[in-house]
Formats: C-alpha cells, structure tokens, sequence
C-alpha cells in the first residue's frame, strides 16, 4: 500500500451520550465505543490528534485505512458480490393458493391485478399444479440449500372454500419434510384447525389494522363486513396452537394515532409474554400498478396518498413520543433485526449480519401462482412484467426476467455502494424502487440510516440499563 | 477495560471479520469460508429472522 493513511469511508458514527460515540465499520463489521475528541478527530480526518496506540487500534479494525476511495469501494463490492453468490445458491418457496380474497383492503395490490379480468380470483392451485411444483422443489432441494419452510400466500390463502386444496399442500408437504407459514388475514383461520400447529403450518403473519373501528373501516369482509372480533379470537386460537403469530399493524398518518386500542388488547390478554406473540409495525401505501407496468410514479407530492404515507423514521418518532413504555416494548419497527442483533453484540460479541439483497426475491424465491407461472416478488406477483417462468404444465424460467430481478444487488446500484451502511441494507425494497423511484434498479433507503442509528442507540442504552 | 462511559477512549465489542488491509485475493479466500452472510427472508416481515439459517451467527428470534 503506498496511499497515506486515512479515516476510512465506510464509518457510521452514532451518538450515544454527550462523550461517547459509537462507530460501526461498513465493512470489516467492527464495533467499538470512541471519545468524542478522538471520534472528531476521525471523522474530520485529524490523525494527529490521536495519539498512535489509537491510530493503531482503529487501523486494525478498519476506521483508519491505507485504501483509497476507489479501493475501499472495491472491497465493498467484493464483499456483496461474494455474499450474492451464496445467497443464489439457496431456494424459498412459496404457494399463491389463490387470487382471490374475502377481503377489500384499499390498499392491497390485487386493485392492479383485477384489471385482468375477474376469472383470475376464481382460479385456485389445482392437485395436477402443486404435485408439478413439489417435483420441482425436490429437483431443486438435489442441487441447491433450501429453507425447510414453504409460506402459503395470495390473494388469501386460508379461505374456507379452499380448505381441501390448503390442506392438501400442507400434507403433501410434510411428507416431504417442510413446516409450513402463512401470511393471512386470518378471519377463516378457525376452519384450518387440522393442519394448525408444530411441524405443519406453525407460522402466521396476520395484519391488524389499529383498533375495532380503524381495523373495520380498513379491512372489511366483502360480504360480512366487520373483521376485527373475529380475527382476535383466531390469533388467540393460534397461539394456543403453539403456533407463532406475527402481528403486523399496517400504518399511515391516518391510523397510527389508533394502534393504541389494538396494544391494550394484547396487554390484557397477556400476549406480549407469549414466546408465539410478536407484533410489528409497518408503513403501508397504496399500490399503483397496472397489470403491466407502473402507471404512476408515487414520488411525487401529487399522489393522494403522498400525504398521509408515513416513513419508518416518523413512525420510529411516533413510537417513541406517544406510546408508554410498556407498549413501546411490544411493537417492533422492522429494522433488518440490527438492535436485536446488537443486543446480542454488545454482551457476547460478534458481527452484525450482511446482505447484497434487501430480499429472497432477488436471490432465490419461487412463488407458484394458480396460473401456472412463477414469480419471485410477492409485490408484484400477476403481473407479467415480474414473472420469472412458468412451472405448469412445463418448468421454464424466463431468463431474461430472472436475470433482472436477481441482478438487483446493492453493488449494482451506484448510490448503494458508495453508501457506508450497504451492507446492512442490501439496497432497500425493490418493489418500492419501482413504485416510488420509476425502477427497480434505483435503490429505497426507507429512512434506513436513520433506522439504524436509532437503531444502536436503543440497543446500546438497553445494554448500559442492564449491566 | 473500563465499564463507565465517560472514562472510555476506545473499547471494542468485537472482532473484525477480517483485516481491512488485506489484499483483494486473501480478502476473496476468507470470505468463501465465512459464515456470517446473512439470507433474510424479507425486511418487510419483521424484525425477526425467519430464515434461521444453519450456520447463523445472528439473532433470529
């Protein structure tokens, strides 16, 4: 190396009290608590004011470096490059049972795909289709690693009127050795009872929309209207199944301020204290799609739900500001698991995880739909622009689509390789590119610093409250 | 070490995952043998994992 030595690019520095930083390398994954005069000094690119046995410690762990720019974005690169090609090796499955739902959420993607006519809600995965996919599976399990879980999704796919079919894949599936997830809105999970429970479908996902009145309004059954009772009783009904339920409470501006109703119910039934419980929140937005391409651009302040679509980082400041503290502990703001993974650092050491991919979806997921093609994006299955091949009656990929979705990567996109937490992001959601940002290809940040900087800093003030 | 922020110059809570001045060849090889690379499922569903991979060195919870 003949560069002189230098504070490294990659250097995330959070604040954690008036004397303190954390720093976080972007990619050698080191993680130390500095001075302020001495994280100044680096972050300003002051070596003299560090006295040599410190320069050599932060050389060691990657703040200081002899690489340029260039070089460093080099290695960045390598590393994502690397990963990716682990992560192609693997395989995710999952079953679209049907288009069709018993629900009418406005904000679900199925409003772009009923523009293909109404016959598609009425098709469901036929006997013939899912032992074709099964037999795909096994042809794939001989020659790549795949996740031992298929999750089940739609459209919904836990209606009644598709019990026999659900049921079938589930038992055709543990016969070959899978556990099944489901990710439903849980109002006709009563009628599933057979097949709920360890080693078979043992994992839910089901949304809540706030409390009675704002889930109502949002999630309503299209024939029988109000959901919410009735979707209570079934998570309770799925936890005494030990099965793990993932609450997801869908946000905006406009019903934040009622997630608290839906928290007072999980107090009061005890479920924040179920090992089968978690809830988590998530900023939603409304699809705007064609069947073929994006039609709008929600970028910009002239789309209607523009005003009133939260970002991570507002609703981190809505948690945080309005919520008691014993509710703050029960909901989770998704943040790629960095705080928990912190906690578990800050005690025991260790790396925080990296990625080259936001998602499976650019890196080996299979999803069979009811009209026999595959897609890898459960945002935009349906839609012919994003299918990667056909499984029935013949198995095909679409190479051409294939290779697109799975050249997403964080080291293709410029912005995201020069960015110093790439690595812990994997570039964001492409499926939110594409409808915020024009392309796929552009990166999502979601606020995704701020995330993590909130982030270490809760991870670290839980860890100094505990010793 | 010390425990008590206001005296800390430099504390470490971990071990690199390799050493930031190797050369891109070495760099390649230790990476092959790395477990530590992460296949989550989906941001989107959560913060816990539910990939579980084998080998993990996180925390999927």
């Amino acid at each position: 190396m003949t560069n002189q030595l230098r504070s490294s690019d990659y250097t995330i520095f959070v604040k954690v009290d008036d004397d303190n930083y954390l720093i976080i390398h972007g990619y050698t994954g080191s993680i130390d608590l500095i001075s302020k005069n001495y994280a100044h000094a680096l972050r300003i690119n002051d070596l003299d004011k560090l006295p040599d046995s410190i320069k050599k410690r932060l050389q060691s762990r990657g703040y200081l470096t002899h690489k340029n720019s260039s070089e460093e974005r080099n290695v960045v690169r390598i590393i994502g490059e690397t990963i990716h090609k682990k992560e192609l090796s693997r395989r995710y499955f999952m079953f679209l049972v049907a288009y069709d739902c018993n629900f009418r959420c406005p904000y679900c993607y199925e409003s772009a795909i009923s523009e293909n006519g109404s016959g598609w809600k009425g098709e469901v995965l036929s006997k013939a289709m899912i032992d074709k996919a099964f037999s795909i599976i096994s042809s794939e399990s001989e020659r790549t690693n795949i996740r031992n879980s298929i999750t089940l999704y739609g459209g919904e796919p836990l209606l009644c009127k598709n019990k026999n079919i659900v049921e079938y894949i589930v038992n055709k599936g543990v016969d070959y050795g899978y556990t099944f997830s489901a990710i439903t809105n849980g109002y006709e999970l009563h009628h599933f009872n057979k097949i709920l429970g360890k080693g078979k479908l043992n994992v839910l996902q089901i949304t809540i929309d706030g409390n009675e009145r704002i889930h109502n309004e949002r999630r309503r059954h299209h024939l029988n209207g109000d959901t919410y009772k009735q979707i209570l009783k079934n998570i309770a009904l799925a936890i005494d199944n030990k099965v793990k339920v993932n609450v997801r409470v869908n946000v905006d501006k406009e019903n934040i301020k009622q997630i608290d109703g839906f928290l007072e119910h999980i107090k009061s039934n005890k479920w924040e204290n179920s090992e089968y419980f978690r809830c988590y929140a998530q900023p939603v937005q409304f699809q705007r799609i064609s069947s073929e391409q994006i039609v709008t651009n929600c970028g910009g302040s002239s789309c209607a739900d523009s005003e009133i679509k939260l970002n991570k980082a507002q609703l981190f400041d809505f948690i945080e500001k309005e919520l008691d503290q014993d509710k703050i502990n029960i909901i989770n703001v998704p943040d790629n698991s960095i705080k928990t993974r912190l906690k578990e650092i800050f005690n025991h050491g260790g790396n925080l995880q990296m990625r080259s991919v936001f998602c499976s979806a650019h890196s080996g997921l299979m999803i069979f739909d009811p009209r026999g093609q595959i897609f890898s994006c459960w945002e935009f299955v349906g839609h012919q622009f994003s299918t990667i091949g056909n499984y029935y009656p013949n198995f095909s990929f679409n190479d051409e689509n294939l290779k697109k979705w799975n050249s997403r990567t964080f080291y293709n996109i410029n912005s995201c390789v020069k960015c110093k937490y790439a690595l812990f992001c994997g570039g964001g959601c492409s499926a939110k590119a594409l409808i915020e940002n024009g392309k796929l290809e552009n990166s999502y940040c979601n606020s995704f610093q701020a995330i993590f900087q909130r982030s270490v800093k809760s991870s670290y003030s839980e860890f100094l409250s505990k010793k | 070490m010390s425990t008590k922020n206001n005296d800390v110059e430099l504390r470490s809570f971990n071990d690199p995952l390799f050493d930031s001045e190797l050369s891109i060849e070495e760099l390649e090889e230790r990476l092959e043998l790395s477990p530590w690379v992460c296949f989550s499922y989906c941001g989107e569903m959560g913060e816990g994992c539910v990939t579980q991979c084998e080998n993990c060195v996180g925390a999927y919870t």
